[in-house]
Parts: C-alpha cells; sequence; structure tokens
C-alpha cells in the first residue's frame, strides 16, 4: 500500500461524505414509509411540519396497520400470487432471453441484423401504446384473470436478450469456435459453457424481471383484477379509496413490498464480486 | 457479422446434414423468444400502428380511414408542440445527468470492499421500490405545505418551496424523482462491467503513474464500453416514454411545464378516447426513440 | 431455405400456441357459473362498497328475489374510466352491468357503449319513481339510458371545535339564512392557525379540490356557465368575465389570503378536514358523514352564495348502466333496477348515507321524524331550488380534464384570464371531434 497523502486524505473525506449523504437522499423516503407504518394512523400526518423529534421518531408505535393489512385486507394471497407469478417469469425469462442472446451473440445466421433490429424495437414499445390490442388479444384467448396472462407476455424482453448478447459477445470467440471444432452441439456448448458463466448476468437479469413482475400494475389491473389471482400492486390499490384514503395500510403494504426483494437483494449480492472475465476467463 | 464459425462450404452430405442439425438448433435459440415477442409486443403494437391512420366519425358512426391526417393535426397542435419541447427537455437533462451519477455511484463502489458493499446495497435500494410507490412518497415529502422536505430545509434556513406546484420547479423535482430511483439501477449494469476490468490492469496503469481521472476516462470507460451502451440505449428509451410521475403527480401541469408526450398519449387515448390520435403520437415516439438509440449504438460500438 | 424453415415454424408454433391456449383455459367462466346459473358481473370502482359486506347482502337479496347471482369486480377509482374504455373497445362482453358517472352519459350512448335503460323500464314508471334532476342526468337526446344510483348535491360542513377556539358563533343550517362567500371566507380566514410560519390548521377547502364538480359552482352562483347549451362550445363560456372573476376569487384563497391550501390532491384535502386541520370543507355530503364518523365534532351548513348571486349547488353523480354487448341484458337490467329504485337501493345508499333520486325514499328520509334529515332535507331542497349540473356533452372527458388542470393552475397563481382563455379555445378544438 502507498502511503496516503494530505490530498488523499481529503479526497477519502469527500468521497465517504458524498457517499453518505446520497445515501441518506437515497434511504430517507424508505424511512419515511417505515417511521409512518408503525404509527397510529391518526399520527401519521400530524407531526410533518414543522420538524422536530416527533417527525422522525414516533411517539407511539403500533403495529397495527399491518395486523389490518395481513389479516383485513388478506395481503398474504396477493403475496403469494405475486411469487408465484414473479418466480414462474424468471425461470421462463432467463431461460428463454438468455438462449436468444446466446444465438444472437454466436450463431450466425441469415436474417439475425433484422430479428435483432426487431428485439430493439421491442425495447421501445410503451405498454400503454398496446394495452388495448394486448387485451383483445388475452381476451380471445380466454385467458382474462389468470395467472396465466400475467406471465406470458413478460417472459420474451428485449432488453434481457440486448444484457446477454451484450455477455456473450465478451467472452472470446475462439472459445466458441474451439468447442465446435470437437463436435459440440450449440445447445450443449450454450449449457456447458456459456450459461455457467453468465451466472452474474442471470442474477442481475433475474432480478430485474422479478421487479419488473413484482411491480407491476397497468397489466395485472387489466388482465387480472379478480380477487383469487390479485397482484400485490392492486391489493395495494385497495387501500386509495374515493372518500378514505387508508394511509396506515398503504405505508404498511409498502414496506413490505420493499421488505419482500430486499431480502432477495442481499444473499445475492456475492455474485456481483464475479465478472466474466474474473471468472476463470483468459483471452 | 461475417467470422466464420468453422464450417467450409461445399456440398458434401455430411456437411449438409450438419447445416441442417444447426439450422434447426439454432431455431430452437431464437424461436421461442422471438414468437413470445412477436405475439405480445409486435402484433399489438401493428396493430396500433394501423389505428393511426384511422379516425372515428360520430355522425356517422363509422370508422373512416384518414391516411396522415392524425400526424398532421398533431403538428397544428400547440399543446403537442409543447409537449414536444417539454420531453426533449426533461430527456437531455435526466438521462446525461442520470448516466453521470450511476457512473460515478459504480466507480465508488467498484472495490470489493465491506463498506463497498454495504454502500452498494443502500444504492440499488431504490431499484424494489415501485415507481408508483416511489412518486407516492415523494409527493407526500415534497408537500408544499406539510412536507417534510420543506420541514428540512426550514431547519437549515432555507424558505418553503413550491415544488411540483410551481412552473419552474415541476420539472426538477420530477427529474429528482426519476433520479432517485434509476441511478442505482443503472449503477448496476455499470458496475458488473467495471468489476470485469481487471484489477491487474488497474494496478498496471497505477504504476505507469496515470492520475485516477486519466485511468478512468483512458482505461476503465472503453473497457466498459458494451456495459456503457446498453445503459446508454436502455435510459434513453426508458426516459423517452417516461410517464408515471406524470400520471401520478403533475398531470402535465403547472402550466404544461411537465406534460411528456407519453402522458399526452396516454390522455388522448384512454381520457379522450381519441385513439387515432394517441397511435399518432406513440408511433412518432418510436419512430424517434429508434432514430436515436440507432445513432447511440453507432457512436458507442465495440471495436474489436 | 432456412427462411422457410423458420417461417414455418413460427407460423406452427404461433397456431399450436393460441390453440393451446383457447382449450386449457376454457374452464374460465366468462357468463355462465359452473352450477349453470346465469351470474352477472358488475363492474365498478373502490368508491363504492360492493366488494364488502354492504355488497354482499345486496347481491344475496337480489339472489332471493330473482335466482341470478352477482360477481363484483371493483377498480380503482382512478383508474375506473380508463379501465371501461379499454374493456369496451375489445367489446367485450364478460361484464353486464357498470357504473358510470353522469356526465360520461353521452359519451358512452354516442360511442354505443349503453344498452338504453329506457328499453327496460317504461317512460311513464321512470317518471314516477325518478327524480327529475336524476332522470336529467340519464338522459341523452331524449332517451333514458342509464338508471341514476346516486345523487350529490353538496353542503358545507364546519369544524365546530375549531371555530370554538376562535370564539365564532356556529352558522346557521337553514337556507334563508344563507351566507355569502365574502362573509365565510372572512370567518375562515380567523380560523387559520400558524406554528413558526408553518400552518397547522387551515381555513377553507373544497371536498374534490382540483375537480371541476365542485368548484364549478362557486362561478355558477354569479350567473357563469361553463360551456354552451349544446355542448360545443366554451369560448364564451369558460372564460367569461363571471367566470373569471369567480376564479380570481377561488383564487386568492390559495394565495392572496392564504386560508387554502396549495398543492394537495383530493384524498390528501379531506385527510386534512377528517384530521381536524380545516375549519370548512364543502362538497359532496358524504363529507358529513365521514368526518362525523370519524368523531369529529362537524356542523352543517348550505354552501354559500356571492353577494350580489344566487345559490349554486352541484348536482349528479353515478349511474348504472347495461353492457351493450352484454348476453344477459335483461337479467342485467333487472339488476339496475334493484339497485336504483328497489330494496337494494335502499341498502346501498344508507351505507353511503345517499340522498338517492328515488322520489319515495327521499320522502320517507327528509321527514322531521327520520334521523339524520337535517342534512337530506339541506340538499333535497338545494338540489330542488338551485341544482346545477356538468355540462352534456359526449366530449366530456376532454372538457373536464382541460377545465381541471385550468383549475389546478389558477390554484398555483396562474393569471386567470390566461388560463380560462387557453383552456377554452382548447376544449373547443378537442370537441369538434364529434361534429364530424
Amino acid at each position: 500500500m502507498r502511503k496516503k497523502t494530505p490530498s488523499d486524505m481529503i479526497l477519502l473525506v469527500i468521497k465517504y461524505a458524498f457517499m453518505v449523504a446520497y445515501a441518506i437522499f437515497l434511504l430517507l423516503p424508505v424511512y419515511y414509509a417505515f417511521v409512518s407504518s408503525l404509527r397510529p394512523a391518526s399520527d401519521i400526518f400530524k407531526y410533518a411540519a414543522p420538524l422536530s423529534l416527533r417527525t422522525l421518531v414516533p411517539e407511539k408505535y403500533t403495529l397495527e396497520s399491518f395486523r389490518s393489512l395481513f389479516v383485513d385486507y388478506g395481503f398474504l394471497m396477493p403475496l403469494w400470487n405475486t411469487a408465484w407469478v414473479c418466480f414462474v417469469t424468471v425461470v421462463f425469462g432467463i431461460l428463454i432471453n438468455a438462449m436468444a442472446g446466446f444465438a444472437f451473440a454466436k450463431i450466425r445466421f441469415r436474417t439475425k441484423t433484422f430479428w435483432f433490429t426487431l428485439v430493439i424495437v421491442t425495447m421501445m414499445i410503451p405498454f400503454e401504446a398496446i394495452a388495448i390490442p394486448l387485451y383483445s388479444l388475452v381476451y380471445n384467448l380466454n385467458l382474462v384473470n389468470t395467472r396465466t396472462a400475467l406471465i406470458l407476455p413478460a417472459i420474451a424482453n428485449g432488453t434481457y436478450i440486448f444484457l446477454f448478447k451484450n455477455s456473450y459477445e465478451d467472452t472470446p470467440h475462439s472459445l466458441y469456435e474451439s468447442a465446435m471444432l470437437e463436435g459440440a452441439s450449440k445447445f450443449m456448448i450454450f449449457r456447458r459453457i456459456y450459461l455457467p458463466l453468465s451466472k452474474p448476468i442471470m442474477v442481475s437479469a433475474g432480478l430485474l424481471i422479478f421487479f419488473y413482475q413484482w411491480q407491476s400494475y397497468m397489466w395485472p389491473l387489466l388482465a387480472a383484477n379478480a380477487s383469487n389471482v390479485q397482484v400485490i400492486q392492486i391489493a395495494q390499490s385497495v387501500f386509495q379509496q374515493e372518500y378514505a384514503t387508508l394511509w396506515g395500510e398503504i405505508f404498511a403494504s409498502i414496506v413490505v413490498t420493499i421488505a419482500v426483494p430486499l431480502a432477495f437483494f442481499f444473499p445475492l449480492q456475492k455474485y456481483y464480486k464475479l465478472g466474466i472475465s474474473t471468472s476463470g476467463m483468459k483471452e | 457479422m461475417s467470422r466464420n464459425n468453422g464450417i467450409s462450404p461445399g456440398y458434401n452430405p455430411e456437411i449438409r446434414k450438419f447445416k441442417i442439425r444447426s439450422g434447426i438448433e439454432t431455431l430452437v435459440f431464437v424461436v421461442p423468444a422471438l414468437l413470445l415477442l412477436i405475439i405480445f409486443k409486435i402484433y399489438p403494437i401493428l396493430l396500433s400502428f394501423f389505428g393511426s391512420f384511422f379516425t372515428e366519425s360520430f355522425l356517422t358512426g363509422k370508422t373512416l380511414f384518414v391516411g396522415f391526417e392524425n400526424y398532421v393535426s398533431l403538428f397544428r397542435d400547440s399543446i403537442f408542440i409543447n409537449s414536444l419541447i417539454v420531453t426533449l427537455k426533461f430527456n437531455l437533462i435526466t438521462t446525461p445527468v442520470q448516466i453521470v451519477i450511476a457512473l460515478i455511484l459504480a466507480l465508488l463502489v467498484s472495490k470489493p470492499s465491506r463498506t463497498s458493499s454495504t454502500f452498494r446495497v443502500i444504492f440499488m435500494m431504490p431499484i424494489a421500490i415501485a415507481l408508483t410507490s416511489a412518486c407516492m412518497l415523494w409527493n407526500i415529502m415534497l408537500n408544499p405545505n406539510q412536507g417534510i422536505v420543506n420541514s428540512i430545509l426550514g431547519l437549515v434556513g432555507i424558505d418553503a418551496q413550491p415544488f411540483f406546484t410551481s412552473k419552474t420547479q415541476a420539472m426538477m423535482s420530477m427529474i429528482l424523482i426519476c433520479n432517485w430511483r434509476g441511478c442505482g439501477y443503472w449503477m448496476l449494469y455499470l458496475l458488473t462491467g467495471i468489476q470485469d476490468v481487471s484489477q491487474s490492469v488497474l494496478e498496471s496503469a497505477r504504476i505507469d503513474g496515470a492520475g485516477r481521472l486519466r485511468t478512468i476516462w483512458s482505461i476503465i470507460l472503453p473497457m466498459i464500453k458494451r456495459s456503457m451502451m446498453f445503459v446508454v440505449v436502455s435510459d434513453t428509451i426508458s426516459n423517452l416514454l417516461m410517464f408515471i410521475p406524470v400520471h401520478m403527480i403533475t398531470l402535465g401541469g403547472p402550466e404544461g411545464s411537465t406534460d411528456l408526450i407519453m402522458y399526452e398519449a396516454y390522455k388522448t387515448g384512454f381520457v379522450y378516447a381519441d385513439f387515432g390520435k394517441s397511435y399518432a403520437m406513440v408511433s412518432l415516439l418510436i419512430i424517434f426513440a429508434f432514430a436515436v438509440v440507432m445513432v447511440e449504438m453507432k457512436l458507442l460500438k465495440p471495436k474489436y | 431455405m432456412k427462411k422457410a424453415i423458420g417461417l414455418i415454424s413460427i407460423l406452427l408454433v404461433l397456431s399450436a400456441l393460441l390453440f393451446a391456449g383457447g382449450n386449457s383455459e376454457s374452464s374460465q367462466p366468462a357468463v355462465k357459473s359452473s352450477s349453470g346459473e346465469t351470474e352477472l358481473v358488475y363492474l365498478n370502482s373502490h368508491a363504492d362498497p360492493w366488494d364488502g359486506p354492504v355488497g354482499q347482502e345486496i347481491f344475496d337479496k337480489f339472489y332471493e328475489k330473482y335466482g341470478i347471482k352477482v360477481r363484483s369486480e371493483s377498480y380503482p377509482f382512478d383508474q375506473y374510466m380508463e379501465l371501461v374504455e379499454v374493456r369496451m373497445q375489445s367489446k367485450a362482453s364478460d361484464f353486464d352491468v357498470f357504473n358510470v358517472d353522469a356526465p360520461l352519459v353521452a359519451s358512452y350512448s354516442v360511442k354505443g357503449y349503453i344498452s338504453p335503460f329506457e328499453d327496460y323500464m317504461s317512460k311513464e314508471d321512470l317518471e314516477n319513481t325518478f327524480t327529475s334532476t336524476g332522470l336529467n342526468a340519464a338522459s341523452y337526446n331524449g332517451k333514458v339510458m342509464t338508471g341514476p344510483k346516486k345523487e350529490s348535491g353538496m353542503i358545507m360542513v364546519y369544524n365546530k371545535d375549531i371555530l370554538d377556539r376562535h370564539g365564532i358563533p356556529y352558522p346557521s343550517s337553514d337556507p334563508a339564512e344563507r351566507m355569502t362567500w365574502e362573509e365565510l371566507v372572512d370567518i375562515a380566514a380567523q380560523c387559520v392557525e400558524k406554528e413558526n410560519g408553518n400552518v397547522t390548521t387551515w381555513g377553507l377547502i373544497p371536498d374534490q379540490v382540483n375537480r371541476a364538480w365542485n368548484v364549478m359552482p362557486i362561478a355558477n352562483s354569479l350567473g357563469a356557465r361553463w360551456l354552451s347549451e349544446d355542448g360545443t362550445t366554451a369560448t364564451g363560456y369558460l372564460n367569461s368575465e363571471e367566470s373569471i372573476e369567480a376564479m380570481k376569487f377561488y383564487q386568492s384563497w390559495f394565495n392572496d389570503l392564504g386560508i387554502s391550501p396549495k398543492g394537495v390532491a383530493t384524498n390528501e384535502g379531506r385527510e386534512l378536514f377528517d384530521t381536524g386541520r380545516c375549519a370548512f370543507i364543502f362538497g359532496d355530503p358524504v363529507c358529513y358523514a365521514r368526518a362525523a364518523g370519524k368523531g369529529l365534532n362537524v356542523g352543517i351548513m348550505p354552501v354559500p352564495a356571492f353577494e350580489d348571486g344566487v345559490p349554486a349547488v352541484g348536482s349528479d353523480s353515478w349511474h348504472v348502466a347495461v353492457n351493450a354487448y352484454s348476453k344477459n341484458k335483461e337479467a342485467a337490467a333487472l339488476f339496475v333496477r334493484f339497485i336504483t329504485c328497489e330494496e337494494g337501493s335502499d341498502i346501498f345508499l344508507d351505507s353511503q348515507s345517499n340522498l338517492g333520486c328515488n322520489k319515495s325514499r327521499i320522502e320517507v328520509i327528509t321527514a322531521d321524524d327520520y334521523e339524520g334529515h337535517e342534512v337530506y332535507k339541506l340538499l333535497s331542497e338545494d338540489l330542488d331550488a338551485y341544482s346545477v349540473g356538468r355540462p352534456k356533452t359526449p366530449g366530456y372527458n376532454e372538457w373536464s380534464d382541460v377545465v381541471d388542470m385550468a383549475i389546478e393552475d389558477i390554484r398555483n397563481g396562474s393569471d386567470v384570464k390566461t388560463s380560462l382563455d387557453q383552456a377554452a379555445s382548447r376544449i373547443d378544438g378537442l370537441l369538434a371531434r364529434y361534429s364530424r
């Protein structure tokens, strides 16, 4: 280790000051939601202004909002539905998008540029623009109010194909060629060499597919509003009623919907330490 | 893509058989994804695109083909022109700012250490929060009268700010929310790229006496070009199609200052039920996004 | 070669997928329940109690009487209209009855979404059963299209505790002793409380703070109308001198006078009143029941009028209609009847503390011996004499969207005349579509 000069020290202080400040900026809303979810309903907005200790630390704590969320509003059911939808989408999403990404990165076929351009185009299609035709399609397929209606349209996604293609292109082409020369089938090469190599990307893509489904709102509202297939974002929307806003339940549900994915985040952390080139590959 | 995949051309039946097998294999790889994309994205958007050439006639109750009339009428509409300008302004600020912050964050937490990994989790945490929830929380916190942000500003002697109720601050407040949620998201992708740059390369750069900025500029940036291209392209698209904060908080106001095109298109379709015009807006937006993305991909294409 | 294989396989898989999808999920009942009985699907929003015990009670009673089952599908209030639009565009027959906001009767009729209620109930019956305000809102081109489920009307509600703190006597609930807006604003200003420069108690807030329904009657009190009678022109109405004057007055509440809060949406504004942080709220009578239900010490008074104006109270509310694409129209019409003028209606309206449009029920609940008759009586008298409805135009959504935005800009301090001028010409442009 090199000796630290005073200017290094100053830089270090600036670096940490910035990081801490930014972290506070990010954490403030989450902390606010958390604290509000623990207040009695009547206290939620009571101490917002002017700022005092009571604004940041509740005087009275209660788990009433959480009790109401799970007992009165049966939030476990949508939680389970969402988990199921997320799980299936993530599994198929990773597999199908990784395969397509691999093909676009490594396999030579004649119409590749055309198809890849098409994939890029699908990234730009806003959901609102296709809501009506998509609903008609799902309605005619008799899939309204099924989990399938939520899963099928979300599996293939241009963004993740792009992501996988990028990561496979980063690997040396010689690897693919030598495996081909040894007579391995493409499927074998993909499964034995490339899939294991792309673990970090699989984790990021998996997380993002998960969050996409975890947070989607408009499509589930249209396609699956029946109570037995409701997902969390829809169940949450019940708390914002026209004549009453159940703030306690809203904050409690926000806390739950943040806490569950965060629980996934921490264990998956370690995969980010492995990049493709540091996981045993040398050019 | 002109790399040789190891097969020389010829008419040997063995090779022919191999080619067919290989062709079927290729199909297995791409067909599931492409098929789903075609059914659930391309087919609906084509329908919408065709819809942009039609309009309803309320007197006769028929749907009329009007050619490019919906498109032409957009450019005569001052509201649309305004939302075009607002959208450009929003994108020209948000996208670069988001990417620069994401890059800084990624560089700050890229070294493997316990502090970095703690901060890494904190920086990525907003990904776990739905944009709708984020908008709701920030809207409450940025309330001009009883919001906690003004309370905090008051503590350090700054007057209460109007935020979303002011023409001059609404756009910035919206960008703040988008960045709050977006920077960590894009950091995630850059981080995987940066961590691919091996420590030995960085070490040798330091021994050669390269300064910090120089190392970033001439070693790290070129090596994460591919991740960078992905982030630039995806971020551009997501910001061009941004709509939730407008829908949830500002509804385009005050005085049209946050009226993004996507919201205008949404409103024209779902509220005014003028779907022809709405699809015309979306089609223009997609064509524009496609053009921008093509330019970005050309400029950022890794050369090796 | 490869291209051909690719194309063929795409087609094959596509058709396979369509088939598989069609078959595997066909157990989903769209119109018939598993036992073969008719089951109606009723599309509504969370603003109503259909998903709770009240809704269940009504559905059970309906089943007892007609042997028809009803299933409720509730949506968030803010997205309800968009969802109706999407499903109607797909000509969906998977719901039979749906909620319609009164001013949308015209729009939905023009677009052919509604099977006219008149076809299921004779004109004479309709006129004997419903109030004229209710029927008027339900009609388009002289035809009764929907069943009027609720009626709104307007009252002013005040927090007695806040008035007590400032030694202000309670205003009278007698329409004959109606206050003027000028007087009310004075009183509201006295109620504002501050701490370290931050307002802790506000004076006055509209119940639906950024919506035309709640704000327009202020201008109506000066004689303004916000759209021409034929429903095609806003210029000269929305930006008339009376409108501008009324809206300048409205703007002053939030700006010069500082008696009303900026930057709060409808639900947050209600929250302010319901937690005792605002002295007056005016709008839909449900704000009285809501605040009283939360234990607030509240009183009611008629909505003020301008000193040289006439009283004006907003009217019309939500209706129910039969989906034009429904496969059970007759049964659906029975249900519409049941919840607008039969037993279902009473249970529903009681749960909402709503006056309703049913003449015989109004007679009962405004009588002196009925508990809570004061609110109903005030409402009913004001509605009879001074009701103003939202404009009737197929372009109501456009009108209300543009007007709501203008009101919001005015609240935030934009120039009133410019805002209204621009909004009026914008609306004229948007409405032109309906005359071709």
